[in-house]
């Protein structure tokens, strides 16, 4: 029989050796990125971060994919933001019981559906639609893109923004009703600065989908690599870092997969930059709403 | 609590000998060296003709195991200067930057394949059924932006094209003499720049001969259709061969194969798999 005190010990050096692993692939993947990464860096220095994108000059610029990464993934949270704090509030403060159990999962359902679909729904139906609309000079655009990854994010942000809402004591809501304040004081005063801490990463999460996107993206933003003009144009073609990889990965070699490498780093770049902004204003945001000076 | 740990112990030992027989059968091959090894990568265009050719010809000569993979053009001839295959197939010509690394390639041509210059179903009806190749230059360049320019409506043109490692788009760039485009949209294969030119209203693109037809239909080019007729005696001038690259002559396994493609029954397969017979 082994003992007691040995079994908590291999339970102990069980874990640590999980975690360790876990921990060892992450690094093994950074360095291999850095390492595979490093010859276009070597060789075209700040070119990389250039406009200019032309193969056969052996000009290598990513930054309209770079740009287009950020317009796509602001674009979508000014669409996806208003619209999942605005059914979350509802389904968690205001519908009836048997309204929310019924519209929660199918909300929810949304995040099942494979990116492919959607991919393919904003190049035949919504590129087609806006191309219609607008007059647009063909069906790809940033706009098509923002609006897909809009509707990505959106069961993410109403899910976990409910839940955090939910999670807010009733004592709370119930001492402001008491007081006299009207429902809607109670949910802007009270529930929303309460639960803010978790509204905020329910946006980080769904800019991480937004951010992170490359099938739906790469059917419908047109894979151009050029700057919008002007560089607010959601009419305009152009490139995110994520459909730039999937485009040009499978017929490159030599020094363009360093600069897909390279890329892979900025897109790693950009999240971790955003998620660090985030987790500063979410700090932030607490102590303004918590009182915590 | 004795059955459980019983059990896990079977399962553990089963997934350790299923790990163990794992790794040394990837040791082993069946009749040990008798089997001759040809690889051969490179263009996704080509590839079909490939993968088609080696399934009947590792059927008949099971002493010789051909394996296929795509990659692209360029990848394929760079396979070649690093060795890493047999045979590197493209679907455009060998640059002179890549002969200097390997000066004694040897190219065979396996096949043709026609590039169609493709329209929305809308603009070909409304009259734009020929162009100049002076004319599509300077659609892809940007010179000419909307279709009055070219005899059709005033509508804005969008400029379709193929991402720019592919070979499609080396050899449309080389047959154009452009190093720069206009376009729009970016598509991945033929079949996206068909959908996207097939979705819109007033766009161009360019696809193989093969991928014509419903709503993206081929305009003549120089008033010549794209027909294999055409690409044959030389009058349709957007053709292109599809090559084979070796590292000197091929000799041995490598040979056969390649003598078999161009056989007649490989390059009735040539045919099957929608390109243009060389023989």
């Amino acid at each position: 029989m082994i003992s007691r005190k040995l079994k908590d010990k291999m339970v102990h050096y069980t874990f640590f050796g999980i975690a360790t692993f876990s921990v060892l692939i992450i690094s093994f993947i950074f360095i291999f990125l850095f390492v595979k990464a490093y010859p276009a860096i070597d060789a075209l220095g700040t070119g990389l971060l250039s406009k200019e994108w032309n193969i056969s000059r052996n000009q290598f610029g990513i930054l309209p994919a770079i740009y287009g990464s950020v317009f796509v993934a602001i674009g979508a949270l000014i669409v996806a933001v208003p619209l999942g704090l605005g059914a979350s509030i509802y389904l968690s403060e205001i519908a009836p019981n048997r309204i929310r159990m019924i519209l929660k999962p199918l909300i929810e359902l949304l995040a099942g559906i494979p990116s492919i679909v959607y991919g393919f729904i904003g190049a035949i139906l919504l590129g087609r639609f806006l191309y219609d609309t607008f007059g647009m000079r063909g069906p790809n655009s940033f706009l098509a893109a923002i609006l897909i990854l809009g509707i990505m994010a959106l069961p993410i942000i109403v899910s976990m923004s409910d839940d955090a809402m939910k999670a807010v004591p009733k004592d709370l809501k119930d001492a402001s009703l008491a007081l006299g304040a009207t429902k809607w004081q109670t949910i802007r005063k009270v529930t929303i600065p309460a639960a803010i801490s978790g509204i905020t990463s329910a946006v980080i999460m769904g800019m991480g989908r937004a951010i992170g996107e490359t099938m739906a993206v790469m059917l419908i933003i047109g894979s151009v690599m050029r700057m919008p003009v002007p560089f607010f144009n959601v009419f305009d073609t152009g490139n995110t870092l994520t459909a730039l990889i999937a485009v040009q990965m499978g017929e490159s070699h030599g020094i363009i997969i360093n600069v897909l490498f390279a890329a892979g780093i900025m897109l790693f770049t950009i999240v971790a930059v955003m998620s660090i902004i985030s987790d500063y204003l979410q700090v932030r945001t607490t102590e303004k709403f918590e009182g915590k000076r | 609590m004795k059955m459980q740990g019983k059990r896990k112990a079977i399962v553990l030992s089963v997934l350790g000998l299923l790990l163990i027989s794992a790794v040394f059968m990837s040791g082993c091959t069946e009749n040990g060296d008798e089997i001759q090894e040809v690889t051969v990568t490179g263009s996704s265009t080509v590839l079909p003709i490939s993968q088609m050719c080696a399934e009947e010809f590792n059927r008949n000569n099971p002493n010789i195991r051909v394996s296929v993979s795509g990659g692209g053009s360029g990848y394929g001839i760079n396979a070649i200067v690093e060795g890493t295959a047999d045979i590197g197939q493209s679907s455009r010509d060998i640059r002179s930057s890549e002969i200097e690394k390997v000066p004694n390639v040897v190219e065979t041509t396996v096949g043709i394949d026609g590039l169609a210059i493709i329209v929305s179903k809308t603009v070909y009806d409304q009259g734009v059924i020929d162009l100049t190749t002076q004319q599509v230059i300077d659609i892809y360049s940007g010179v000419i932006t909307n279709w009055n320019q070219v005899g059709g409506p005033d509508e804005d043109i969008y400029v379709v094209e193929r991402a720019d490692t592919s070979g499609t788009y080396g050899s449309f760039m080389d047959m154009m003499d452009i190093d720069e485009t206009a376009a729009h949209s970016t598509q991945l294969e033929n079949s996206d720049v068909k959908r996207t030119v097939g979705t819109a209203d007033y766009a161009i693109g360019y696809v193989g001969m093969g991928y014509v037809g419903g709503n993206t239909p081929a305009v003549k080019l120089d008033g010549v259709a794209g027909t294999t007729a055409n690409v044959l005696s030389g009058a349709y001038p957007l053709q292109r061969g599809l090559h084979y690259y070796t590292n000197g002559e091929p000799t041995g396994a490598v040979k056969e194969f390649i003598d078999f493609i161009l056989s007649p029954r490989g390059q009735e397969i040539v045919a099957e798999v929608g390109f243009i017979p060389v023989q």
